[in-house]
């Protein structure tokens, strides 16, 4: 039972984060890429984040 | 007393403005020995004494009429949010050119400072600047600075603050045109003062040499069409009367100012010999040499990349088996519990098999970057240049596509620094053939698997060099098709060589090799258990076949056949009764038995003296000698071929190699040496251990093998595959291949994940075979080459798509690049399978 319940909420949790990334990736929401510090649209830099143009 | 004040970098493309920015602000952007490489605003923020300042690193430009997307982002800048200073970044060493936008920021009247950087490599030029008279001829502040070697900095600051604290503001730069020219800018200038509508920000009188310079994006925000009419006629009398174009005339006025002011202020004694630069530039950009330089270069890459990368995938594999087997034993041996499958086919065999690449990913990082930080990469861009212009693109196209060998993205961004629409957008669309890391990991795994050593490094150019010719054309088809335009011309800037810095070549591996560690603890993971759980569920209850049947029958067959051998060394009995055949039952049950407790339990202990006590029983009972020779003889023949084996794979030595044979002879002695106790015994051992036994084994593997399949059929992964699958069968993929592209569309090291996941899922048996070795059980050489060529050529991954739809402004674009590709990559991958199948190639 326990196993059960770890699994799916481990598949659920993917589930979730995956459908977000993606609808976010497609609607523009999500600027982050996964590329590099060096691409521009990468708002992951703590210390120098993209300013819209 | 401001106590926070905006500052902006502008300067020339590679004049070093983002070094200065990470130098000021502590931030680790991206920075290349080529230009273009800041297509966007960055923003960074530092304290210097009391004041806070907020610094934005702009796009390279080399002047103030915009021409390329990025060059208007950095003017709008400085005109729209009016910085509290300008920080004006110039190449000490090329001077003249650099004040060019320096002339037009003084004549914009923005709060300049004049940073001069790359002073050190200016005075080993010969140059002697006369800073304070600069200063005063050019009315701003100049700061030397060394940007890589962080001098100057504060300098820099102390200038900039005071700049930007002066409260006076600065008196703009009147060049003087000449009359013609001052003539036809005050009509303009007087219309422009009378009808001021939407362009009040702007001084009226740069408005009207805008005008003058035919700058389409400054025309357009004028709404009078009395100006509009007056800045055309007063262009065409100009044009009339001095038979030049106005801008060209402009451009001319504003040069004679530099060259006065750098006769009274520069002086030069530039050693006309030639630079260490221009040595290696007559190799390196050579129109015979240049391309086959480039080439080889690139043939280099590869082979460090998988020649060192190499050793450090093994740590990191055995890491993972190590890691795999760790967690199987929280369970029993061969439980079937969903979570440790998740656990270990699911994440250690997906994000596992996707992390092992990381040495790869760092070594062709680390050599990309010594070829940008050197200035070869621009050298490169300029050998595709010539290449490009002479079948009528823009060589300009080349510079982004470079960058695309890192990821698609960034590479889609710098497009920006084309002007041309038209070229742009043909530029965007072939970009992702240019293959990217994430789809290193793909041939990573597939070409050791399939090729022979020395073929590794030139398999994985010919794949690289075909995405590039593939882009080449691809460009030029759309730029003579739907894309139809002339080319821009276009002059390419080479930077001078530069050592690479350590410090700068590690960060960039580093940030490289940490972002794909994130990515596959990240994207990777989340997708490896979807398609983990895709791959498992729904779970077959009835089967089509009665495994379990058919293994009973195997089991029959084996003790029958046992029992044949028996009567070989006279201990049969009917029936299969015989002490061998009891042997071999007890020998499986404890096998049977010590698969269902810990490997250290008690019950695998009591399972083996169970074991013990029956074949104690059996060889006291009658025959009994003969059992307990047979089982000598076998044990003994075990030990010898387990040492051969562990040495060989310890010592790594080669088949057929000297060492290899004197292992052999020397194996073939031991055995010898056993046979000699008993000829007949050894004989009715061998054939029992190399036939009988591995029958069975393999009947048990293989019944065990279509139960899986049958499984992975009936999950959602294998629904999925058997539907796309007759599309995919012309160029020889099956189910399994087609399931991973699929999930390679969110993002392409996803492949190696699903492969890894579809294979340890549809396992058959516990042992510990890698990704590589199933993979070339199954597939084909042929097959290998076109699932790369299509990984190459297909869809990228969804961050692209999503860029070159934001880029292009139309959903359009993106659809059809994404469309285009695979549609390209399916016909190309159908010739290349079926052209290998007719000609017998890698079958």
């Amino acid at each position: 039972m326990g196993e059960t319940i770890a699994l799916v909420a481990i598949i659920g949790s993917a589930c979730f984060f995956g459908g977000r990334t993606i609808y976010r990736s497609l609607t523009g929401k999500s600027e982050r890429c996964g590329c590099g510090k060096e691409c521009p649209l990468s708002d992951t830099c703590s210390d120098s984040k993209k300013k819209k143009d | 007393m401001k106590s926070k004040i905006v500052v902006a970098l502008a300067g020339n493309p590679n004049s070093g403005k983002t070094t200065i920015f990470n130098n000021i602000t502590g931030a680790r952007q991206h920075v290349g020995n080529y230009p273009g490489v800041t297509v966007e605003l960055k923003e960074g923020n530092c304290k210097h004494n009391d004041t806070e300042i907020e610094i934005i690193d702009l796009p390279g430009t080399y002047s103030l009429t915009a021409y390329s997307a990025e060059e208007a982002i950095a003017r709008n800048f400085i005109i729209d949010s009016k910085p509290d200073a300008v920080v004006n970044v110039i190449d000490a060493s090329n001077l003249e050119r650099n004040l060019y936008l320096s002339l037009q920021l003084l004549e914009l009247g923005v709060p300049l400072v004049l940073a001069f950087n790359m002073s050190d490599v200016a005075k080993s030029r010969g140059y002697e600047f006369d800073i304070a008279k600069l200063s005063s001829s050019l009315n701003a502040p100049i700061v030397p600075t060394v940007g890589h070697k962080n001098g100057g900095m504060k300098e820099l600051l102390d200038a900039v603050v005071t700049t930007a604290k002066n409260n006076h503001p600065p008196q703009k730069l009147i060049i003087n045109y000449g009359k013609e020219i001052e003539t036809e800018i005050s009509k303009i200038q007087s219309l422009i003062d009378i009808n001021p509508n939407g362009t009040s920000k702007y001084d009226s009188r740069w408005l009207a040499v805008k005008l003058l310079e035919d700058d389409k994006e400054i025309a357009a925000k004028i709404s009078s069409h009395e100006v509009t009419e007056q800045a055309k006629a007063s262009g065409g009398g100009i044009e009339k009367e001095l038979d030049e174009h106005p801008q060209a005339i402009i451009a001319d006025k504003r040069y004679n100012f530099i060259t006065d002011v750098c006769n009274e202020a520069v002086k030069s004694n530039e050693k006309k010999s030639r630079t260490l630069s221009d040595i290696i530039d007559s190799f390196a950009t050579n129109r015979f040499f240049g391309l086959p330089i480039f080439l080889l270069l690139m043939y280099l890459v590869f082979q460090l990349t998988f020649t060192l990368g190499d050793p450090f995938m093994g740590w990191i594999e055995e890491f993972f088996v190590w890691l795999g087997e760790t967690i199987t034993t929280f369970w029993p041996k061969g439980s079937e519990s969903a979570l440790k499958s998740l656990l270990v086919d699911g994440i250690i065999g997906g994000v596992g098999g996707v992390i092992v690449f990381l040495p790869n990913i760092l070594l062709l990082f680390l050599s990309i970057a010594i070829l940008e930080d050197s200035g070869y990469m621009a050298r490169a861009a300029f050998i595709m240049d010539r290449l490009m212009h002479k079948i009528g693109l823009h060589g300009k196209s080349f510079i982004p596509m470079l960058i695309g060998f890192g990821c698609s993205v960034p590479a889609i961004m710098a497009t920006r620094t084309l002007e041309n629409r038209r070229d742009r957008l043909a530029t965007m669309l072939v970009i992702p053939l240019m293959s990217c890391g994430a789809r290193l990991p793909i041939y990573a795994l597939i070409i050791p698997a399939f090729f022979p050593q020395q073929w590794h490094a030139p398999m994985l150019w010919l794949i690289y060099v075909i995405g590039i010719v593939i882009a080449i054309f691809g460009a030029k088809l759309l730029r003579s098709t739907i894309l139809k335009g002339d080319p821009v011309p276009f002059v390419m800037e080479l930077p001078p060589y530069r050592i690479p810095t350590l410090k700068g070549i590690m960060i960039h591996m580093w940030e490289r090799g940490w972002l794909y560690l994130r990515k596959a603890g990240t994207i990777i993971l989340g997708i490896s258990i979807i398609l983990w759980a895709m791959t498992s569920f729904p779970k077959k209850s009835v089967f089509e076949k009665n495994y379990d049947g058919e293994s009973a029958a195997a089991e029959e067959t084996y003790f029958s056949e046992i029992n044949e051998l028996g009567k070989t060394i006279g201990i049969s009995a009917e029936n299969n009764s015989s002490i061998l055949v009891d042997a071999a039952r007890a020998e499986l049950k404890k096998d049977s038995e010590q698969e269902n407790f810990y490997e250290d339990e008690a019950g695998s202990e009591k399972a083996e003296n169970d074991y013990q006590s029956t074949i104690t029983r059996l060889t006291n009972s009658e025959s009994g000698k003969t059992l307990a020779l047979f089982l000598e003889t076998k044990n003994k023949i075990n030990e010898t071929n387990n040492s051969f084996n562990e040495t060989i794979e310890e010592s790594g030595i080669e088949e057929g190699s000297p060492e290899f044979q004197k292992l052999e002879e020397e194996h073939t002695a031991a055995l010898n040496e056993i046979e000699k106790n008993s000829p007949q015994i050894f004989s009715a051992t061998v054939q029992y251990l190399d036939v009988i036994k591995t029958k069975y084994n393999e009947t048990l593997v293989s019944v065990e093998q279509e139960k899986q399949s049958e499984q992975l059929a009936y999950s959602i992964t294998g629904r999925i595959g058997h539907v796309i699958a007759p599309l995919l069968s012309p160029m020889g993929f099956d189910w399994k291949i087609g399931t991973a592209l699929i999930g390679a569309l969110a993002a392409k090291e996803v492949f190696v994940a699903q492969m890894g996941i579809v294979y340890s899922v549809g396992e058959a048996d516990e042992t510990s075979q890698d990704l590589r070795a199933r993979l070339h059980d199954s597939y084909s050489p042929l097959t290998a080459f076109v699932i790369m060529l299509f990984c190459l050529i297909s869809a990228p991954c969804m961050a692209t798509i999503a860029v070159t739809k934001r880029e292009s402004n139309s959903w359009k674009w993106a659809l059809f690049q994404l469309g285009g590709l695979t549609a390209l990559a399916y016909i190309l991958t159908t010739i290349v399978y079926r052209a290998g199948l007719f000609f017998n190639i890698g079958i």
